[in-house]
């Protein structure tokens, strides 16, 4: 039996299976109201809040690109994923029960709510919501052309396969985000994780079998190797300090940026679920975080040894070792990583649905579904238009998003200070955002990421800026 | 509280300073150790903390 066709019986069982659970959410369901279709009526136990807080997360980057940049410039990468792990703890544990609380008592639904609850200004709540469409719908159709790409990439790169993928992939995730909202989203994010944490140990089990035998000895080849290319240390290769910051600063700040993890916090049923939510996601956080970086770097490990050939790009390193595997694990290492896309980008939809069902045109009960359907449609064509500036622009929204972060943090910090202040906080996130849209007018948009003013990344001046605003702000306000 | 977040920023500030310092361009597998190491006893110690603070 061909790669091609297992790789597809494969994807339809994962389609299927899939499809079967997102119908069968639909009896935990409570009527179509918005708490019930974007927050799930906060009523998700741990492990489903756990799950779908990982999988909305951890998207096809993981198992494609960090794999990659492990390969290509080593352990900075465990370092840069780290990072965004231990902060993101931080953060939860900080605040998460605290925003869970609030979210009770002011029922809450979307992120951009949120906001303008705390900060008094419904003007706000407008501008959050429409940062967020503009930043999210090409992070989204990024998501949809990885997977368009990698049916493709099965079909030897056609035209016609690339569509079909892009299409089908819309499709799932209209069906799985419609049957019952976060309900079906959730389920289906819960059995996207496990896939892909399956797909991933199968991977790093099979590597360390072909390629090194389960011989300590051959593993220590492989380290010394590395060591001599450099790839065991930061400095002096691609992780220069001012790169690492660049690239830390927009993830550091993740769990407060992106609505559609802000709003998992809104949905466990009780304490007790959220700190099960907040244990799960962070031991499946660590474990595939190191899983992924162990990848890329035993490949490179097998490449300097000439047993694999060298991957051209830091997305075609993932690609490269499937080729070698055999067809069963291949096929379920490329259904991992359509699940990892299609958990992030439904996440993402019914998120960016309920910030126009509840910021932009509240009131609306038509304007839920509508958005939902518009998003989608977006999401869909830029994704067909299969423009490499569209992954430019996704790493783009992770800038656009920062400036979020101080008026967040400071929002959940002084829920009873910021009252008022709104127009701080809409003057921090609009300067913000001006200077990441002036960076990549000058820069482009994807060196906009990691381009340097007197030495300093563009992402931590937006970070620079706005917390200056919103704390002059709060200062003034207080007076 | 305050020691927490002071203990986390310290965590976080290490994970920025000691690869650049101590460990910048070593050759054997102890910068692998250390991200993974002092991130596993973070989360650890993080986890701990959630446990034992909220709900009081």
């Amino acid at each position: 039996m061909s790669k091609l066709i297992i790789g597809l019986g494969v994807l339809a069982a994962y389609i299927g299976l899939g499809t079967l659970l997102a119908v069968a959410s639909r009896r935990m369901m409570k009527g179509r109201s918005d708490e019930e279709l974007y927050v799930a009526g906060g009523r998700l136990g741990g492990l489903l809040s756990a799950l779908t807080y990982a999988a909305t997360t951890y998207s096809a980057f993981m198992i494609v690109g960090l794999v990659g940049f492990a390969y290509f410039t080593g352990a900075g990468a465990l370092g840069f994923e780290l990072a965004y792990l231990v902060a993101t703890v931080f953060l939860l544990t900080l605040f998460a029960g605290k925003v869970w609380r609030m979210s009770r008592e002011r029922r809450w639904v979307s992120p951009g709510e949120m906001l303008g609850d705390l900060y008094g200004s419904r003007r706000l709540a407008l501008i959050v919501s429409t940062l967020f469409l503009v930043a999210l719908i090409p992070y989204a159709s990024a998501q949809l052309k990885g997977i368009g790409e990698a049916v493709a990439g099965l079909a030897g790169g056609s035209w016609e396969a690339y569509v079909l993928g892009v299409a089908f992939a819309a499709l799932v995730i209209a069906a799985w985000t419609w049957v019952a909202g976060m309900w079906s989203v959730a389920v289906t994010d819960a059995f996207q994780g496990l896939w892909m944490l399956g797909a991933a140990t199968g991977l790093l089990a099979w590597l360390l079998w072909w390629g090194y035998g389960f011989s300590a000895e051959k593993l220590g080849g492989a380290i010394a190797l590395l060591g001599e290319e450099g790839l065991l240390g930061v400095g002096d290769g691609f992780w220069k300090l001012p790169i690492f910051i660049a690239f830390t600063a927009p993830w550091v700040f993740f769990a407060v940026t992106n609505p559609q993890v802000v709003q998992r916090l809104y949905v466990p049923r009780d304490e007790k679920a959220l700190k099960k939510m907040i244990l799960g996601f962070t031991v499946f956080g660590y474990i595939y975080t190191l899983m992924m970086v162990a990848i890329g770097l035993l490949a490179k490990g097998l490449t300097l040894q000439g047993a694999l050939p060298q991957a051209k790009a830091i997305d075609q390193v993932t690609p490269t070792l499937l080729a070698m595997a055999p067809a069963w694990l291949s096929a379920v290492v490329f259904t991992s990583i359509v699940a990892a896309a299609v958990s992030t980008a439904d996440s993402i939809l019914l998120t960016l649905a309920s910030c126009a069902s509840r910021d932009i045109a509240p009131g609306r009960r038509w304007i839920g579904p509508l958005a939902l359907a518009l998003c989608l449609a977006a999401m869909t064509l830029v994704a067909m238009a299969r423009i490499g500036f569209i992954v430019q622009l996704s790493v783009l929204s992770s800038v656009l998003l920062l400036p979020l972060a101080p008026v967040t943090i400071a929002a959940w910090a002084a829920p009873s200070r910021v009252k008022g202040a709104g127009a701080a906080a809409e003057a921090a996130i609009l300067a913000g955002v001006a200077i990441s849209f002036a960076a990549a007018a000058i820069y482009g948009a994807k060196k906009a990421f990691t381009a340097l003013i007197l030495g300093i990344p563009v992402s931590v001046w937006v970070l620079l800026s706005s917390t200056a605003i919103i704390l002059l702000g709060l200062a003034f306000s207080k007076k | 509280m305050k020691a927490f977040t002071a203990y986390s920023v310290a965590v976080l500030a290490a994970m920025y300073i000691v690869p650049y310092t101590l460990l910048k361009g070593c050759r054997g597998v102890e910068l692998l150790a250390f991200y993974s190491l002092l991130s596993l006893a973070y989360i650890a110690s993080a986890l701990a903390y959630l446990w034992r603070s909220w709900g009081r």
